[in-house]
């Protein structure tokens, strides 16, 4: 199991950020988290990738203590933001270098150009990042945030601001690792984005759990639905 | 040790990003030479007597190298702001003591290079001879600007934080190293008037303490810096 | 329960209130004159006071801090917050009675002697540290980076006065080593009622202030809350 999570709670002050939320996602599966803005979407991917800690309830990760074990967990989670996440001074070769560094991955020499011929960035891999396009800045983070081989990958809205032919280069990339077996939660707005990756979904509302499904056609008919009501009665 | 290769891998990627943006190195040496004239339309320190100069140069020198940390520490964190970057430090396995040393070492070579061609330049333009006392000085230099840089990445960290605020920065730090600043004019005035070590040892040992007592602070607080 | 906190608040209140208008009368009718400076010398009593309000409210501020970052309780950030803010307070205070009593006493406005001097630079910085509360919203993170500003701020309190003290001499010291000038057994009693006055002062001030905080932050949940439903 991938994620274990169980009533877990977030505070901001006296704002009761999640509550009560619990879910789980098996190796090979990616997960989609809507909401609307200030339903605790963003809070739930930081506390999975450990920036965070929950007030109450439990969280595993790899079968591991969330608490305990973050140091064991750290190094197997990648994140991929709306934000490049990249120094803008340094080459794709010197960021890649530098974050596979900090992970502890070990054979950077091969797995750097192959991660950029992934990507398709082997051509401008020695200039620096500064003046990529949004495009090639995304493709570069999705290297960076696979750099040390990741078993879970999290996405935060990473679809933000790209073009179309953007968008459908990322999708093939983060299908094509889900495929290779790793498991995903992506947090966003994009309904046609979430079905399009993620086999299972959860919808949050004032940061409870309001739906889950799996990503057939009737759950997401469901969750347009319950989008477009408004508040709930 | 995995620790101490995330340390040197972030010092060794902010003295690159320094390296490839060293225009902004050459503005705090032109700002640093700016100071030094004002000082000197201020002081006439150029032109002043002996003793007079003793007198004022520790101050002078002093105030310059509070400047010229401000100065390469507000780069330091604000770099990891632009893209998030911060975010991704502190999700990666490296602990906030590691992100803190590294970019502590960052700050002391920045800080050493600055001094190494501005204090010098001081010498020049005030007609001192600052190289008679070359090894104590360097000493004391070294232990309080030590400190100076310890305080400085801490607050940086909490600076970059922050929506904005980049001018907090020197509002926290200066005073905040006012001891050191003390014994650091105290001690320098010291040493270029050929005092015994016994008068300002206190000053000295004072330093050291308040720079080992920072280190541990800032290694046992900068972990709730880099959390969400 | 509610209605005991208000019982016991206004108490303090009630009980500052009388401690203060006895202690001011105790020093400024009771108390005798003395007999170089005159009745401006009767700032003294207050000056003290508020110099040793300073110190106790950054014992707060470091203590609350600490208790912040590991409890991560609500309660300790707004105690810490008030502390600083109080401290600030005070510390005005005596920025403010130290020149009303320097110019008669040594015939200056200011002089750069160690205790003014060391309450300046806390001032500045007690102003900077809540610049930082200000800038950092009200969120856990600013709370966070706020407290750890405390503790760094709070403890350089302390070596900023060592400092400043061996940086400079002459500061008459009334208790303690230096005593060169001692304090006349009738101005003793006053001296005590000002300082008691003060304490509670303090006291009254954190906690009205922690309460202030904590009952705007619940205010702000539920107008979210409310926002949320439409």
């Amino acid at each position: 199991m991938i994620i274990e999570a169980q009533g877990l709670r977030r505070d901001y002050g006296s704002r009761r950020a999640l509550d009560n939320v619990g879910f789980t996602l098996s190796p090979g599966h990616a997960l989609a988290v809507f909401g609307p803005n200030g339903a605790g979407k963003t809070t739930l991917l930081r506390l999975l990738t450990l920036a965070l800690r929950p007030r109450s309830g439990e969280l595993r990760l790899f079968g591991l203590d969330a608490r305990k074990d973050a140091a064991r967990i750290r190094p197997r989670i990648g994140l991929l933001s709306h934000q490049t996440l990249l120094y803008d001074e340094l080459t794709a070769v010197e960021n890649l270098r530098f974050f596979g560094t900090i992970y502890g991955t070990r054979d950077l020499s091969t797995r750097i150009p192959q991660l950029l011929e992934t990507v398709g960035l082997t051509l401008r891999a020695e200039d620096p990042v500064a003046g990529y396009s949004r495009g090639m800045l995304q493709r570069l983070s999705i290297a960076r945030a696979l750099i040390h081989r990741p078993d879970l990958l999290l996405l935060d809205e990473p679809f933000t601001g790209l073009d179309p032919a953007a968008a459908a280069s990322m999708s093939r990339l983060l299908l094509d690792y889900v495929r290779e077996g790793g498991s995903m939660v992506m947090v966003g707005h994009d309904l046609d984005k979430g079905k399009e990756l993620c086999d299972q979904f959860l919808f949050l509302r004032r940061g409870r759990l309001d739906l889950q499904g799996q990503g057939d056609d009737a759950a997401y008919e469901e969750l347009r639905r319950r989008l477009h009501a408004g508040s709930p009665a | 040790m995995h620790e101490l290769r995330c340390i040197w891998t972030i010092a060794r990627k902010d003295l690159l990003t320094e390296w490839r943006t060293l225009d902004r190195t050459v503005g705090s040496l032109v700002f640093a030479l700016i100071v030094l004239v004002v000082f000197q339309f201020a002081f006439a320190l150029g032109d002043a007597s002996p003793t007079t100069q003793e007198q004022l140069l520790p101050g002078v020198l002093w105030t310059l190298i509070a400047f010229m940390t401000v100065v390469a520490l507000s780069r330091s964190m604000l770099m990891e702001r632009r893209r998030d970057t911060l975010l991704a430090l502190a999700v990666s396995p490296a602990a906030g003591t590691a992100v803190y040393l590294g970019k502590l070492v960052a700050g002391l070579v920045q800080l050493t290079v600055l001094l190494a061609v501005t204090m010098p330049l001081a010498a020049l333009l005030y007609d001192y001879p600052l190289a008679a006392h070359l090894g104590p000085l360097v000493g004391v230099i070294a232990l309080h600007g030590f400190g100076f840089t310890v305080l400085g990445t801490l607050f940086s960290g909490v600076v970059a934080r922050l929506d904005r605020g980049e001018a907090l920065l020197a509002t926290l730090l200066f005073p905040a190293i006012t001891p050191l600043l003390l014994s650091g004019i105290r001690c320098t005035g010291a040493v270029l008037s050929g005092d015994a070590l016994e008068t300002y040892q206190h000053w000295l040992l004072m330093g050291a303490g308040f720079d080992m007592l920072y280190v541990f602070v800032a290694l046992a607080t900068f972990e709730f810096i880099l959390q969400d | 329960m509610k209605s005991n906190r208000y019982v016991a608040l206004y108490s303090l209140w009630a009980v500052t209130t009388v401690t203060m208008i006895y202690a001011l009368w105790q020093v400024f009718v009771l108390a005798p004159e003395e007999k170089v400076m005159g009745a401006v010398q009767k700032v003294f009593y207050f000056h003290v006071a508020s110099a040793m309000m300073i110190y106790l409210g950054v014992f707060v501020m470091i203590v609350g801090s600490i208790a912040y970052l590991w409890t991560r309780r609500q309660v300790f950030e707004n105690m810490s917050r008030a502390a600083t803010e109080s401290a600030l307070l005070f510390a005005t205070i005596v920025l403010i009675t130290g020149p009303i009593w320097a110019r008669p006493a040594w015939g200056t406005w200011w002089t750069w002697e160690a205790r003014l001097t060391t309450t300046l630079v806390l001032w500045i910085l007690l102003v900077a540290a809540l610049m930082v509360r200000r800038y950092a919203g009200d969120d856990d993170l600013g709370a966070r980076l706020a407290a750890v500003v405390g503790i760094v701020a709070g403890v350089d309190v302390f070596v900023i006065r060592k400092a400043v003290e061996w940086w400079r001499g002459q500061h008459p010291t009334v208790f303690g080593p230096n005593q060169r000038e001692g304090l006349a057994t009738e101005m003793q009693y006053p001296f005590v009622m000002s300082i008691l006055a003060m304490l509670l002062l303090f006291c009254l001030l954190v906690w009205m202030r922690s309460r202030t905080l904590s009952i705007r932050q619940r205010l702000a949940a539920c107008v979210e809350q409310l926002d949320e439903r439409g």
